[in-house]
């Protein structure tokens, strides 16, 4: 119903601006006719007046607009709708093709499991370490105090001046405390001694924990005094395990060392601040015997107070520790308090500012899943390919790209949550086994450590479910339903050519998936093997017939400042009790033999020689430990001080040479003032001859060391000292621990 | 890395020594109670840690089998 043009004109012409408005809204098909006839009427008004010919134009011009963009608008929505709208069909469709295709199935599946499991249990093990909230009553309020040494970039933990003071300055940090752990034998009537791990802690950590006690009390500020009654407060399990959960345990006397302690109270089960303890006794700090920077290391915790934040916390801090580095500059020039979540330090995590590099961690562990399904994209395509005559039919049908795109997207989906599924039980298994191996080698790990499948960990599973189905599923899709491949399918429908085809990119990454695997399966074999085979071995020696313990000895009784007197008269102690226990231990009926080494077998620390007339491979491993300045390279072994007796007592053979004499241990005794005088003597085992001296003569050789590993203690080898060669033992124990590259 | 190079410790002892005893017809983890206690009536600060067979302490270190 367009106007019919007519053949009058007059000069008039509508405005510039409207009329290229209207053109732009109008569609292509009515373009034309419609702004032919407005600009005829346009006309026609202009005789009456030309100004409000023009007013009428522009109101039309906008009238046109908006309805025609309106319909425009309402057209692609309802053609979305239909494009991508998702039914149960698409999902039973996409479970049809994984029937259909059952090897990319399982293939596609266990790849993404292990990937998600991997990213999951990363995931859960990261964000639990650094958890800011423990799981305690307002746990994330609950910090930790450092006075970081920026030059050495490490924090400085003999601090018992600063804990005072920050104690009687922060008002942003309230009930700050501080705790040490200590080692005693607990000696109680009717049960064995041990050697338990003891918390000497602030009463302020109990409040802190806002955790009441199961029996008794916890520790209060007056048991802090010097002079008052030692008191203990013990875990719950204890008083189950060891005290066989006697009614009367508060008021009981134990021994913890020394000193006697009256039991005040049980906590409850689940409570083990301020890491993971079950025996209290108070921090009775007297400072008045330390210097500034001396005394014993302690570690400081506090809550933040209402309304307090870490940036306010931060700043008051930070103007106390500016005042402190004025103030007392020959020790605190260099340090400056920190304030940060409670759990951050256990994790090495000394600045709250430097999260992202955990953040970035967990990023790159991700990547390993991305790997996994660009590889199960491209299988996914090759199949895609496969069905190109079923995409023509359906594109022939009506199907837009969009839903084309959307039902392999669902596909993909369906694959990346059976992977899901399958990863929710691998994912379990895992953190089950990580809690195990912490309790067996960490069983003084931070209580909060316990790894499990948190409903923020299944969230993160549903988000890399997602991320693993767009790979999987809209790359190929995107790939396979481009214009180059619609326009080949077309004519494919028209009875033409062939539809898809892999390009360069597909084919380049297929060959380098390839090409990685085949490189990377001959070294995982090995690994394998290597691991089984270490594992598999006899350890010699009878290993289950022994018993080892690392003997040491209490300082309970030590003066704040110890003397050179006092270390001689310490040592001389530990030596007469050490011998006791070997006399009275060789008497006990069933003990066939007895014997000590510095280190357990197996485990001795790492050590540089040079082995005389001997060229030595390369620099010493400067990375892995520290070497004597300007010595020569030298071959990486393992160091043991053994007793005179050990190997007789572990049957090693002595396969050249001799053993050791009672003559040659005292001539290493570093309490003999000529100890370090002259040649001394070693002896090695056949993996040294063989590595070292390349099989030759050992009997008689010189030896000497160029270097040591930090587990080395200080004085424990002597640099530069020649030691000569007396015997050739075999190896011991046969199965060793694995290198640490 | 299987080269190693033993010394001769002292008859007296080596502080944080590593004591292994040998122990037949007994239980080594059933004298390990017998051990503490020997060693608490001696001097109640002698202190045993890491009490365990060799054989766990081997596995320990290569990491295998638990």
């Amino acid at each position: 119903m367009f106007l019919r043009r007519s053949p009058r004109s007059s000069g008039a012409r509508p405005p510039l601006l409207a009329r290229w408005i209207l053109e732009r809204a109008l569609p292509d098909d009515v373009r034309e006719d419609v702004s032919g006839d407005l600009e005829e009427l346009f006309r026609r008004r202009s005789d009456d007046g030309p100004l409000r010919a023009r007013l009428w134009y522009w109101r039309q011009a906008f009238a046109f607009t908006a309805r025609f963009r309106s319909e425009r608008i309402r057209e692609r929505r309802r053609h979305m709708d239909m494009s991508t709208r998702l039914s149960w069909m698409d999902f039973r469709l996409a479970a049809r093709i994984l029937v259909r295709y059952p090897w990319l199935t399982i293939v596609g599946v266990i790849g993404m499991a292990v990937g998600i499991t991997i990213s999951a249990g990363s995931f859960a093990v990261l964000y639990t370490m650094l958890d800011p909230a423990l799981p305690l009553d307002d746990g994330d309020r609950i910090v930790a105090v450092q006075n970081w040494d920026t030059a050495k970039n490490s924090a400085e933990r003999r601090i018992v001046h600063d804990f005072l003071d920050w104690r009687g300055q922060l008002t942003s940090v309230q009930d700050l405390g501080a705790y040490r752990h200590l080692s005693r034998n607990l000696i109680a009537s009717g049960a064995q001694p041990e050697t338990v791990r003891v918390t000497e802690m602030s009463a302020a950590g109990f409040r802190v924990a806002r955790v009441a006690p199961q029996l008794g009390r916890h520790l209060v500020e007056d048991d802090e005094r010097a002079g008052t009654a030692p008191v203990l407060v013990i875990a719950s399990e204890v008083w189950r395990n060891r005290f066989a959960s006697d009614p009367g345990i508060i008021g009981r006397v134990v021994q913890l060392g020394e000193t006697s302690y009256s039991i005040v109270g049980v906590m409850p089960d689940g409570f083990a601040f301020p890491v993971n303890d079950r025996f209290w006794i108070p921090l009775r700090l007297d400072v008045s015997l330390y210097e500034r920077r001396k005394g014993p290391s302690i570690s400081v915790f506090g809550r933040l107070a209402a309304g307090a934040t870490y940036e306010s916390a931060q700043a008051e801090l930070t103007t106390v520790g500016l005042r402190s580095a004025q103030a007392l500059a020959s020790t605190h020039d260099k340090l400056r308090p920190k304030v940060m979540p409670y759990t951050y330090p256990f994790f090495d995590q000394n600045d709250a500012s430097a999260i992202w590099m955990v953040h970035l961690m967990q990023f790159l562990i991700t990547l390993l899943l991305v790997i996994v399904c660009v590889n199960v994209a491209i299988l996914v395509y090759a199949r895609t390919a496969s069905r190109h005559g079923e995409i023509a039919v359906r594109t022939a049908l009506g199907a837009s790209r969009g839903r084309i795109v959307m039902q392999l997207f669902v596909e993909a989906f369906v694959l990346a949550a059976a992977a899901a599924v399958s990863s929710v039980g691998l994912t379990s298994f895992s953190l089950s086994l990580v809690n195990e191996a912490m309790r067996q080698n960490y069983a003084g790990g931070p209580f909060w450590w316990n790894f499990h499948l948190s409903p923020s960990l299944i969230l993160y599973m549903f988000g890399l479910t997602v991320l693993a189905a767009a790979i999987v599923g809209v790359l190929p899709a995107l790939q396979a339903t481009g214009r180059r491949v619609q326009n080949g399918l077309k004519q494919v429908s028209a009875g033409g050519g062939s539809g898809m085809q892999f390009g360069r990119t597909w084919t380049a990454l297929i060959v380098l998936q390839v090409a990685i695997a085949v490189a990377l399966l001959p070294a995982a074999v090995f690994h394998t093997w290597d691991s089984l085979r270490h594992g598999l071995a006899d350890p010699g020696g009878a290993a289950k017939e022994f018993l080892t313990a690392q003997l040491t000895m209490d300082r309970a009784t030590a003066p704040a400042v110890t003397s050179a007197a006092y270390e001689r008269e310490f040592a001389s102690r530990y030596a007469a009790r050490s011998g006791d226990l070997m006399r009275q231990l060789n008497s006990e009926p069933g003990v066939a033999g007895l014997t000590f080494a510095s280190s357990v077998s197996g485990g001795e620390p790492t050590v540089w020689i040079e082995a005389d007339g001997v060229a030595s491979p390369g620099e010493p491993g400067s990375d892995s430990g520290w070497v004597a300045a300007g010595t020569r390279a030298g071959h990486q072994v393992r160091f043991n001080r053994v007793a005179p007796n050990f190997f007789e007592t572990f049957e090693v053979p002595v396969v050249m040479g001799r053993r050791f004499s009672a003559a040659d241990g005292e001539s290493e005794n570093p309490q003999h003032a000529d100890a370090t005088a002259g040649e001394g003597t070693v002896i090695v085992n056949q993996s040294f001859v063989r590595g070292v001296l390349g099989g030759s003569s050992a009997l008689g050789r010189r030896v000497r060391y160029v270097g040591a590993s930090n587990d080395v203690e200080s004085g424990e080898v002597t640099l530069g000292r020649w030691y000569q060669i007396v015997g050739v033992v075999g190896d011991f124990p046969k199965r060793q621990p694995r290198e640490v590259s | 890395m299987n080269a190693k190079m033993y010394h001769a410790g002292p008859a007296s002892g080596i502080y944080g020594a590593s004591v292994a005893l040998r122990l037949r017809g007994i239980d080594p983890n059933a004298f390990a109670g017998r051990l503490r206690e020997i060693s608490a009536t001696i001097d109640p600060d002698l202190q045993l840690r890491n009490i365990a067979t060799l054989d766990t302490v081997l596995r320990q270190e290569q990491g295998c089998c638990g």
